[in-house]
């Protein structure tokens, strides 16, 4: 069965190691370019999109309860004490609601069956695409 | 020909049971539609017992069967995703015969969950998704592994007991 020779199966070897580290490091560098560039103070504002299209930017400081209601499904999304929640969603899996309270800059809820995404941004640096919608 | 296709109707089986077993878990990464990828262990054990259309057809039947049964079509399209991506590499780290199964294992679990949340970024347009990368590379280790763990116990098994069993 052997042509050449083949590496053991259930040996580990230098190979395994070479490649599983490979993957490791891949994991790390990805951890560093999404967390390590951006500031992860908390935020100002909240930016939702529904099917990929923005349905709107929000203050933190504002409280409010957005209901959001598509042909996939509703959400309803609250922002209270400068944190944005999904209190609702009809959702088959919950994780959108699960996933808790975000406030923090790059955090993100995410409710993939209805392509509902809140993404919490800075104050500064997203200043001239804010269309900030007024209470 | 008639024991071949029992045999794969056989792995087919015991994937869709895998398959059954992990939609009861109510284990999950915050990501929709992104499983732990528990049937891998058969597609890992099968690529040392089964022919290579043998094993990519189980794949496949599972994949489709399974995410008809216990998801929708958007789990499914992710699943063949993530079903492809592993079974791809496993298959070429496998054909170089320098690796065990335990790294090819972890190998097939980690391009398992980069199919599947590729997929899903892709189709939903929700680029942020990709920020699960690091963790479902992570977990993506963590099941290979594991899985890597039980196909070789599982293939010790068959390779000692029933060594002219297949083929
Ligand atoms: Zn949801």
């Amino acid at each position: 069965m052997k042509k050449r020779k083949e590496a053991d199966p259930f040996r580990i070897n230098r190979y395994d190691i070479i490649l599983t580290a490979a993957l490791a490091a891949a994991a790390v560098i990805c951890v560093i370019l999404f967390a390590g560039f951006h500031d992860t103070s908390e935020g100002a504002f909240v930016r939702i999109t529904v099917d990929a299209e923005e349905y709107g930017i929000y203050e933190l400081s504002q409280p409010v309860q957005i209901r959001i209601e598509t042909d996939r499904g509703n959400n309803l999304i609250q922002i209270r004490d400068h944190q944005v929640t999904m209190l609702e969603a009809d959702c088959p899996d919950g994780y959108c609601i699960r996933k808790g309270p975000i406030s923090r800059i790059g955090d993100t809820i995410v409710c993939l069956p209805h392509r509902v995404v809140a993404e919490i941004l800075s104050a500064d640096g997203h200043a001239d695409e804010f269309d900030v919608i007024a209470q | 020909m008639a024991r071949r296709a029992a045999i794969g109707g056989v792995f087919a089986a015991l994937a869709m049971i895998f398959s059954y077993v992990e939609s009861l878990i109510p284990f999950h990464f915050g990501v929709p539609g992104i499983k732990l990828g528990l049937a891998n262990l058969v597609i890992v054990t099968g690529l040392y017992l089964l022919r290579i259309p043998d094993l990519c057809l189980v794949a496949l039947i599972r994949i489709v069967v399974s995410g008809l049964l216990f998801g929708n079509i958007y789990s499914l399209i992710y699943s063949l995703a993530g079903g492809a991506c592993s079974l791809l590499i496993m298959l070429l780290l496998k054909k170089t015969g320098k690796f065990s199964v335990y790294s090819i294992s972890i190998a097939g679990g980690v391009f398992h969950n980069l199919g599947q949340i590729a997929a899903a970024a892709a189709v939903t347009r929700i680029p942020v998704l990709l920020y699960y990368l690091p963790v479902l590379m992570g977990a993506g280790m963590i099941t290979g592994a594991l899985i890597g763990v039980i196909a070789s116990r599982v293939l010790k098994i068959f390779f000692h007991s029933s060594k002219q069993f297949l083929h």
